[in-house]
């Protein structure tokens, strides 16, 4: 007993300091999985009221820059109405269809709705980085929804509380986005290098594919998270690899995320069902 | 300790804590640069202020920086290794030290030798920091990089305080 007390007394102090570190890196692996829980992170009730609180300060200083990007918005969506009017009724029928068509399924745009969020708070210096937006389930939100910018794509929904989420974005090493290069056609997958937030890579795309320089990446489809034909970005640069039987695209990202501040969250009704197929 | 210490280290604890995730978190210099002004809190205790005590703050103070930034375990294990070494490397720097009770500052142990206290513990704290933080993702020399100036960007903001709170 003596000899157990003074143990402690000399290696007590190390014996904390390995329980504590035990903890903190059984908090690490545990929540490093897809789904986390939502309590103790961004999106849980006191740290995602405060986000807001400071958010609803911080908003204004950007409400210019938020000002135009809703405008060029606004005359893109203009533009396609003033095209879709100018058609006659039989006309318009088979301009829909075509629309759809082009991106690969004659229904599915019926089925995506999109639920407006606005971003409180989001990193671009991590390995992985998370955006937390100011909708939860409340507002129709739930894990796997997509989520987009005016400009193109931004990650994906992780976890739900009430009146929030968390977002992994495309800037985050776990992220994986299927994306098709625009004049051919061909799929590949979006990862981050953690590197430079500006530049992800498209991966798994064929040799034989020669893409060209600043042509369009946009989303696939084909995970049923986005619709496809939302940009993702564009070629910048192209890493020929001999030895392998793919190439790498490096891709300047279409989103600007130190900028980004207002998204828009997709629902797809069919998810459900594709899912348990 | 008696009880308005303990209240004002306290306020202090959840003052650094709300600074650093509401505003410093914000900074992002060329999208790797961030400072963890919050260290600030663990630089300032008592040069007596018992390990123990100090590495359970340190396990709050990174638990909690670890929730607002969705980064779980992280800041945690980083603070818990600076708390556990902060009493080793001030009796291996300040050997002749003999206030007791009193905070190490700039006034007091002049500019080399706070730099170096300051420096030896943030490096530490940043080198945990950021090899948790990007585990085998992320290239190693890139890491280092993200090492080296976010310590220089961290101490550098902690001098600066730390010379007009000494004036």
């Amino acid at each position: 007993m003596e000899n157990l007390l003074l143990f402690f007394k000399r290696f007590g102090l190390f014996i904390q300091f390995l329980v504590l570190e035990t903890v903190a890196i059984v908090l690490l692996v545990s929540f490093n999985g897809y789904q986390r829980s939502v309590f103790m992170s961004s999106a849980g009730f006191i740290t995602g009221s405060m986000y807001e609180g400071v958010d609803a300060i911080g908003g204004y200083f950007h409400l210019r820059e938020i000002n135009d990007q809703l405008s060029a918005e606004n005359v893109a969506l203009k533009n396609e109405l003033a095209y879709l009017k100018s058609l006659t009724p039989a006309n318009q029928a088979t301009a829909l269809d075509s629309l759809c068509k082009q991106q690969g399924d004659t229904t599915h745009w019926l089925h995506y709705q999109y639920i407006s969020a606005q971003i409180i708070q989001h990193s671009i210096n991590k390995a992985q980085n998370y955006m937390t937006i100011n909708k939860g389930w409340a507002d129709g939100i739930a894990s796997d929804m997509g989520v987009v910018s005016p400009q193109g794509v931004v990650g994906i929904v992780k976890s739900v509380s009430k009146h929030y989420a968390v977002v992994m974005p495309v800037l985050n090493v776990q992220s994986r986005i299927s994306c098709r290069l625009d004049s051919t056609r061909n799929a590949g997958s979006l990862v981050w290098d953690a590197v430079d937030y500006r530049y992800a890579t498209m991966q798994e795309v064929p040799g034989h594919v020669v893409p060209i320089k600043g042509e369009t990446i946009s989303t696939s489809g084909f995970s049923a998270i986005f619709p496809s034909g939302i940009p993702v970005g564009e070629v910048h640069d192209i890493e020929l690899n001999t030895e392998k039987q793919f190439i790498e695209i490096q891709v300047k990202l279409a989103v600007d995320f130190a900028k980004i501040d207002q998204v828009q969250v997709i629902q797809f009704a069919g998810y459900n069902e594709i899912q348990t197929l | 300790m008696r009880g308005n210490v303990v209240i004002w280290y306290a306020l202090k604890f959840v003052t650094v804590l709300l600074l650093q995730v509401l505003l410093f978190n914000n900074i992002d210099y060329f999208g790797f640069i961030s400072p963890y002004i919050y260290l600030l809190f663990f630089l300032d205790l008592p040069v007596n202020f018992k390990t123990a005590y100090a590495m359970l703050s340190g396990f709050l103070m990174g638990f909690w920086v670890d929730v607002f930034g969705n980064t779980m375990g992280v800041h945690t294990a980083a603070c818990v290794l600076l708390c556990f070494v902060r009493n080793t490397w001030i009796s291996m720097l300040f050997s002749s030290l003999n206030a007791q009770q009193t905070e190490l500052t700039l006034a007091r142990v002049g500019w080399i030798d706070y730099l170096k206290y300051i420096g030896g513990l943030v490096l530490l704290h940043h080198t945990a920091l950021f090899l948790l933080e990007s585990l085998s993702f992320v290239a190693f020399g890139y890491t280092l990089l993200r090492i080296v100036s976010n310590t220089v960007v961290t101490v550098s903001l902690i001098l600066f305080y730390e010379y007009f709170r000494s004036k």
